[in-house]
């Protein structure tokens, strides 16, 4: 009785339903474990793993001298990027704006190398698929989350944050442009 | 045996002012039931504060209302403040009555030193006031959870600290009067199990308030200037934190479900043995399995966060499982015992739904099991953050487990404390029976549609408005994710309405109701019944049914997760 003090053995076997229902959700729930295993084998999409410590600044650098290699023009102010197929690009997130504007292949590999300088920001790179579906990744200064990303399809892709990072947090937007 | 007789003997001689509780025939400690009380009523005031900042929260992120969007730094300060008062004010002052309650009554014991239990009061209500004085003054518009390095005062985390040593002197009474009841000789052998699941919601609390002091401490003195602190190691720890926080919530949510099944139908556990099991498995897993909000963050190894995420959560889980099956199991033996045999179903059809205690914990545990529960476990589940990682599905998943699991359920066993622990007639009984229900509709209404509008649209959490007027770069959402948020609007509404019943009835009660006199008869349409014995042989058939469902159904949540990944862009 739940509000009273149990009878003095209750350590009793299960009925045969009970186990039935224990074993099932036991069985469902390896089951979704070892699915996970399954995922990472199979599946195209797949959590980010690989990440490196960086001091701020030391991004800041690395990031603005990967801008001017590979700078083909600008919009609004930000620089428009094309880097190597294949290679590592570079995604700064600061208050409140994404720095460059990556202009990349559809069906190549990209590292993207994506930090921030200042505090907390969160990726959002909306409507991949018809303009709907949005890919998410946090963006935490002092580490590159090393994001290998593949597009599926072309056009001029919407980023925004979607991390409270301050005050004008719902006017931090950047572009992704991919063509064939 | 000669000396457990002394000491019987030595604890009936140590009295204590109490009563004789004319329904449950339980003794209650005057102390307890005061603190009780003061607990109780102070939540339901942080949750009349949480409600106002709810509402502006909700009307402003409705597009066709647009209430603050003129006005963002409002916004996200009223955002912050009704993190704070619901997830932690509200929530945590109810959980401690509900600690006072489960520690003392069930057991026929006296609280241990009232006047800790009092000074944890007096922690707790300066560590609130002085969080709500700091957001609300505007010195820190950051976010309940304030991530490192956003610029934040010092008094924000300050408050946080005050108020979790006022918890963890709340958790220490609980033990202290669960271990003298039984130095006393209040009860023999085992815990009730509502006792049980409130001292698993406490022993989760102890180490997650140890996950406050690694996150609050060193975030403490890096706003002093004093020390450096990693953002990373910050997220980590407040997430040891905060989903820590959630499986207390869970407990004395599930406990509460016990509570009020015996109170209303007079269920008792099918097995002791199963439930409790189910309760341990929440001690031993949950702390591990807090990475699933870092899943797309840097600095943590893939395989880190699959172990974590996998057998440490999914044990955690399992748990969970089991009280979706004994719960209904309990109340359907009950209901079979009283003659409502009928097909599959009659025992449902025939239960006290008119009681608005079991229609708020009966709607609890169907919202909580369905929307709550299933959409965390497939958010949680490999590579879908990628999907839903801040997007708005995540408040939306959180209020189906927070507000229409936990919320509902301690608005449901309020209609039990106010005639058994304050005394007094419940006021607008009519109003009251109705609440749950237009409560559980809007909050359900509110969390589909934001799962909807996050999961299909990538609609962000925490922003003023979608519009993105002035942003350098244009942002369209289309139309259906308009829809989407202005469907979770018109469910705010019936919340706020559901909540506001709520606060009305609890207060006009507390003030207007009707004295029940000691030794008066029932006050509720509803008594606790004894069953007749143990079955021999358990026939539950439409539990079993009802449980099937459940399982098709959270296959069903997590194959459509899965399935919207393969819309995404490879990535890894």
């Amino acid at each position: 009785m739940a509000l009273r003090v149990p009878e003095v053995v209750w350590w009793k076997p299960l009925h045969l339903v009970e186990r039935t229902w224990l074993l099932v959700s036991a069985g469902f729930l390896l089951l979704l474990s070892a699915s996970m295993v399954v995922w990472h084998a199979y599946l195209p999409v797949d959590n980010p793993g690989t990440s490196y410590k960086v001091a701020p600044e030391q991004f800041r650098a690395a990031a603005q001298a990967f801008i001017a290699q590979y700078r083909v023009g600008s919009e609004h102010g930000v620089a428009v990027v094309r880097p190597p197929e294949g290679g590592v690009a570079y995604l700064m997130a600061s208050r409140f704006q994404w720095t460059p504007i990556l202009k990349l292949k559809k069906g190549k590999t990209y590292h993207i190398y994506a930090s921030s300088l200042d505090v907390n920001h969160g990726l959002s790179l909306l409507g991949v698929f018809q303009g709907e579906f949005s890919m998410n990744f946090q963006v935490v200064p002092g580490y590159i989350n090393v994001l290998t990303v593949t597009p599926a399809s072309t056009g001029e892709f919407e980023i925004i944050c979607n991390q409270y990072c301050g005050l004008a947090h719902h006017l931090m937007s950047g572009r992704l442009i991919v063509t064939e | 045996m000669a000396s457990e007789a002394g000491v019987l003997e030595l604890g009936q001689r140590l009295g204590f002012r109490s009563r004789v509780c004319q329904v449950t025939g339980l003794r209650v400690d005057w102390a307890a039931e005061r603190l009780i009380t003061v607990n109780a009523v102070t939540a339901v005031v942080f949750l009349l504060v949480g409600g106002v900042m709810a509402l502006f929260v909700s009307m402003t992120r409705w597009p066709a209302v647009g209430l603050l969007s003129g006005n963002p730094e409002l916004f996200y300060r009223f955002l912050t403040a009704h993190g704070m008062n619901m997830l932690v004010y509200w929530i945590i002052f109810f959980e401690v009555a509900g600690l006072y309650f489960g520690g003392a009554v069930p057991l026929n014991a006296r609280l241990v030193t009232p006047w800790l239990a009092w000074l944890g009061y007096a922690l707790m209500l300066a560590g609130a006031l002085l969080g709500n004085a700091t957001v609300l003054s505007g010195r820190a518009d950051v976010m309940w959870d304030a991530y490192v390095p956003l610029e934040t005062p010092p008094a924000f985390f300050l408050s946080y600290i005050i108020f979790a040593a006022g918890a963890l002197v709340a958790c220490y009474v609980f033990f202290a009067t669960v271990i003298v009841a039984k130095v006393e000789g209040r009860y023999r052998g085992s815990l009730p199990l509502v006792t049980y699941g409130f001292a698993t919601a406490a022993i989760i609390a102890v180490v997650t308030l140890l996950g406050g002091v690694f996150t609050f401490v060193p975030a403490f003195f890096w706003s002093l200037g004093l020390m450096h602190e990693d953002p990373e190691a910050y997220r980590l720890t407040i997430w040891l934190l905060g989903h820590g926080t959630q499986q207390i919530n869970l407990a004395a949510m599930v406990s509460v479900w016990y509570l009020v099944a015996y109170l209303a139908v007079g269920a008792q556990p099918v097995s002791e043995k199963l439930s409790r099991l189910a309760f341990v498995l929440y001690i031993l897993f949950i702390n591990l399995g807090s990475v699933h909000h870092l899943l797309v963050d840097p600095g943590l190894s893939r395989s880190f966060k699959y172990w974590n995420t996998s057998y440490a959560m999914y044990a955690a889980v399992l748990g969970s499982m089991i009280h979706a099956f004994s719960i209904p199991a309990a109340v359907e033996v009950a209901q079979r015992a009283k003659g409502y045999t009928r097909g599959l179903f009659e025992w449902l059809r025939k239960a006290p739904w008119g009681n608005p205690a079991f229609a708020g914990a009966a709607l609890s545990l169907l919202g909580f099991g369905f929307i709550g529960g299933t959409t965390g476990v497939a958010f949680g589940h490999g590579p879908t953050s990628i999907l839903h990682h801040n997007t708005i599905a995540i408040p939306g998943h959180f209020h189906a487990t927070v507000v229409l699991g936990t919320t509902l359920a301690f608005m449901g066993v309020t209609y039990y404390v106010l005639p058994l622990v304050c005394r007094r007639k419940v006021v607008g009984w009519r109003l009251a029976q109705v609440q749950p229900y237009i409560f559980a509709l809007g909050v359900a209404l509110l969390a589909v549609a934001l799962m909807n509008a996050g999961a299909q649209f990538g609609v962000p959490r925490r922003v003023v408005s979608i519009a993105y007027q002035g942003a350098p770069f244009p942002v369209h959402f289309p139309a259906a994710a308009y829809r989407a948020l202005n469907l979770a609007g018109v469910g705010a509404v019936l919340a706020l309405v559901g909540g506001a019943l709520y606060i009305g009835i609890a207060v006009s009660t507390l003030i207007w109701g009707e004295r029940i006199p000691a030794g008066a008869g029932p006050v509720m349409e509803q008594q606790a019944e004894e069953p007749t014995g143990a079955e021999a042989r358990l026939h539950i058939p439409g539990t079993v049914v009802l449980v099937s469902v459940f399982l098709l159904f959270f296959i069903g949540v997590l194959v459509a997760n899965m399935g919207s990944l393969l819309y995404l862009w490879p990535v890894h």
